[in-house]
């Protein structure tokens, strides 16, 4: 997997994901994933070029979910595709992590 | 069905998923069987075989490799896999119902693997039968998408 990440406006990280989220590339981005996310309060993760994703994906994704939100922050999800939505809504994960459809939804969703 | 169920033999090793996948997709759609149960049949295939190799051997002898055999039946209407593997006996079905958490803080982390399985497969099953653990997963095409390839079969 690739992942890549980009600074935005007010303090907003933008984490880019492209591959597929199984447990070889879960592995492959794992210790880059929570070292983007170490310290940050807004993240917005780009899954629109995840064309699969396995539970062990969706632990990285609860992983650093949850650590953002101890630091009284936010984690969103941005445009997964309708196999990796549905892998998502089965898990119940939609309603811990917001999905959302456009890049101006998932930065109103992370404001302070 | 009227294609021969495709087989594949893979070892316990992590890179073998994505073998399997490449295996399974192809099968599928040489065989009509609609996206949609491919990526389902994907997943879950991942996710079986994923708990194998991480749990079925351990405590086995090092670094030996392992066979885990797969089998595919698949059409326009449905599939069937079968997975058999030689590692202890374990029924992954027998694990209890996936608690939905009321937040991030309460969600615990791990065992949605079965979970899924259990929501995109139409049937699982699990029987330990001469050493090996075989596990039955099938899903069929909604009955609107299976129709056309269903009324083709009883004119031809």
């Amino acid at each position: 997997m690739k992942i890549a990440s980009e600074s935005l406006a007010e303090g907003v990280l933008k984490i880019n994901l492209e591959g597929r989220m199984d447990v070889q590339g879960a592995q492959e981005i794992d210790l880059k994933f929570s070292g983007y996310t170490a310290n940050q309060k807004a993240v917005i993760v780009d899954m629109a070029a995840v064309d699969f994703l396995a539970s062990i994906g969706i632990r990285t994704l609860l992983l650093n979910a949850k650590a953002v939100n101890q630091r009284g922050g936010k984690m969103v999800l941005l445009k997964p595709d309708s196999n990796v939505t549905r892998v998502l809504q089965t898990a119940g994960i939609d309603t811990l992590i917001p999905i959302c459809a456009t890049l101006e939804a998932a930065q109103s969703a992370v404001a302070a | 069905m009227a294609h021969p169920p495709a087989r594949l033999s893979i070892t316990n090793r992590i890179p073998e998923l994505r073998r399997m996948s490449e295996w399974l997709h192809i099968a599928a759609a040489t065989t009509g069987l609609p996206r949609d149960l491919t990526q389902r049949f994907d997943l879950c295939a991942n996710e079986a075989v994923a708990n194998i190799i991480g749990y079925g051997y351990e405590g086995a002898d090092g670094d030996e490799a392992r066979e885990i055999s797969l089998e595919f039946s698949s059409g326009p209407a449905g599939a069937t896999l079968t997975i058999r593997d030689h590692g202890k006996p374990f029924d992954p079905l027998a694990a209890p119902e996936h608690e939905q958490p009321a937040d991030l803080e309460h969600a615990a982390i791990g065992g949605l693997g079965i979970h899924l399985i259990r929501r995109l497969m139409d049937e699982c099953g699990y029987r330990r039968e001469d050493g090996a653990n075989v596990l039955h997963l099938s899903a069929r095409a909604p009955a609107d998408t299976a129709a056309p390839a269903g009324a083709a079969a009883r004119r031809a």
